[in-house]
């Protein structure tokens, strides 16, 4: 009988140890989707539009399908999950998991807006931050995060040179222009490592990942859509866009 | 006067849904920029709000005044756009908002206020946009895909700066 019960709490154990591993993987398979689907939003803004050309220049791609802004009494909170690539020989690295917070003052008293985020690493110093979970930006850090150019200029080089990082931010489809920038006191955002969901699918926590990412990883096919896409994007970008290729900016 | 009452209601809500729909299948059709036109009338300067949107190969300025007039300018004859910003700290909303609501408005001292402005240099139609925060990069990359020459020069504030600068400098080298 005492085996009988044994037996039976192996198995109720291993059940909810697989059905915890298999919404994991459900979840992970969903974030892969819907960051690929943002990628391709990006990548319609035009195959030789100045984003394009700041992607291919872009040492990891990271994108945060919908970030939620929370707004209640002048202060602000925007959190969310996301899935990182690193990019090197046009070459992109097994997708990593990564999640968001951060934090704001704005003059509304009250509501919430969801939105599409497309981080752009501009600097192998930013590749360092980010394999360390150190992605912190405030206002007192040196580091800066801005709103990616669009156009060419004197604005656009100075906006490269400043910053380690760009991003484009975009609401059902469109471009759109949310300010998650560090530039006044109140303002901060970081992105940290998503431990958890990196261990489920990986089996191993986030920083052993990212030193692990030159040997070969085992990735379900699943999460894969995310990468695929980023090198359908790579192969297209410089080239004008196709008579048949729609681009958002009409 | 029942009767009357009812076919009021029903006219009125004829009236709106005419309305919505009219104003949904615009926004389904083209993305509307909303913005402000600078416009200088001897010592006074006048922001008159428009709507910008793209029609073809035209950008059209629509003033939102029941009187106001409608410009067209095609892309083609657009000779070049000069994109600049402005970020300043909003020390008048936050002045406001800390009488209204007292000290839990304080950090919005330390909070900006950023203003965008496009220079748009076509001959006689010749315009000064100030254009909203919320989507006004989706225009410059419009009017860049369009094959219209667009700049964009950075922040004013820094460009006055650094023309101060390079005039102190060439000033004081002999």
């Amino acid at each position: 009988m005492k085996l009988f019960y044994s037996l039976f709490l192996l198995f109720l154990l291993v059940s909810a140890g697989w059905s915890q591993n298999s919404r994991d993987l459900n979840t992970a398979a969903a974030r892969a989707e819907k960051s690929a689907e943002v990628i391709r939003q990006f990548a319609a803004l035009g195959s030789d539009s100045v984003p394009v050309e700041y992607f291919q220049k872009a040492k990891a791609i990271a994108v945060f399908p919908g970030l939620t802004k929370v707004n209640i009494l002048l202060s602000e909170l925007i959190i969310g999950n996301g899935i990182v690539s690193l990019h090197s020989d046009n070459n992109w690295s097994v997708p990593v998991f990564l999640a968001f917070k951060g934090t704001d003052t704005n003059l509304k008293i009250a509501g919430k807006k969801s939105f599409d985020t497309v981080f752009l690493f501009m600097t192998d110093e930013s590749i360092e931050w980010l394999k360390k979970g150190d992605i912190g930006f405030d206002s007192g850090s040196k580091r800066k995060a801005m709103l990616g150019p669009v156009i060419g200029g004197e604005g656009t080089d100075r906006t490269i040179e400043q910053a380690s990082l760009i991003y484009y931010t975009f609401d059902k489809g469109q471009l759109v222009d949310t300010n998650l920038s560090n530039d006044t006191f109140f303002k901060a955002f970081g992105i940290l490592h998503d431990n958890n969901m990196n261990k489920s699918i990986f089996r191993m926590r986030t920083r052993a990942l990212f030193a692990a990412l030159e040997e070969s990883i085992k990735v379900p096919s699943e999460i894969e859509k995310f990468r695929t896409a980023l090198i359908e994007i790579s192969a297209k970008a410089g080239t004008p866009p196709a008579k048949n290729e729609t681009i958002i900016a009409q | 006067m029942k009767k009357y009452l009812t076919k009021v209601i029903n006219l009125l809500l004829i009236g709106c849904l005419c309305l919505v729909s009219e104003s949904f299948v615009r926004a389904q059709n083209q993305t509307i920029y909303k913005a402000d036109l600078i416009t200088r009338n001897g010592k006074n300067i006048n922001a008159e709000p428009v709507e910008i949107s793209v029609e073809g190969e035209t950008m059209k300025i629509q003033s939102k005044k029941k009187s106001g007039e409608t410009k067209l300018i095609p892309f083609s004859s657009i000779e070049t756009v000069d994109y600049t910003y402005s970020d300043r700290p909003r020390y008048t909303a936050a002045t406001l908002s800390a009488l209204a609501v007292g000290i839990v408005a304080l950090p919005l001292f330390a909070s900006k206020t950023k203003k965008n402005w496009l220079a748009v240099n076509a001959g006689e139609d010749s315009v000064l946009l100030q254009l909203q925060s919320s989507n006004y990069r989706m225009l410059l990359l419009t009017m860049r895909n369009k094959g219209v020459n667009i700049t964009d020069s950075g922040d004013r504030d820094e460009n006055e700066k650094k023309q101060k600068n390079d005039k102190q400098n060439k000033d004081k080298s002999p």
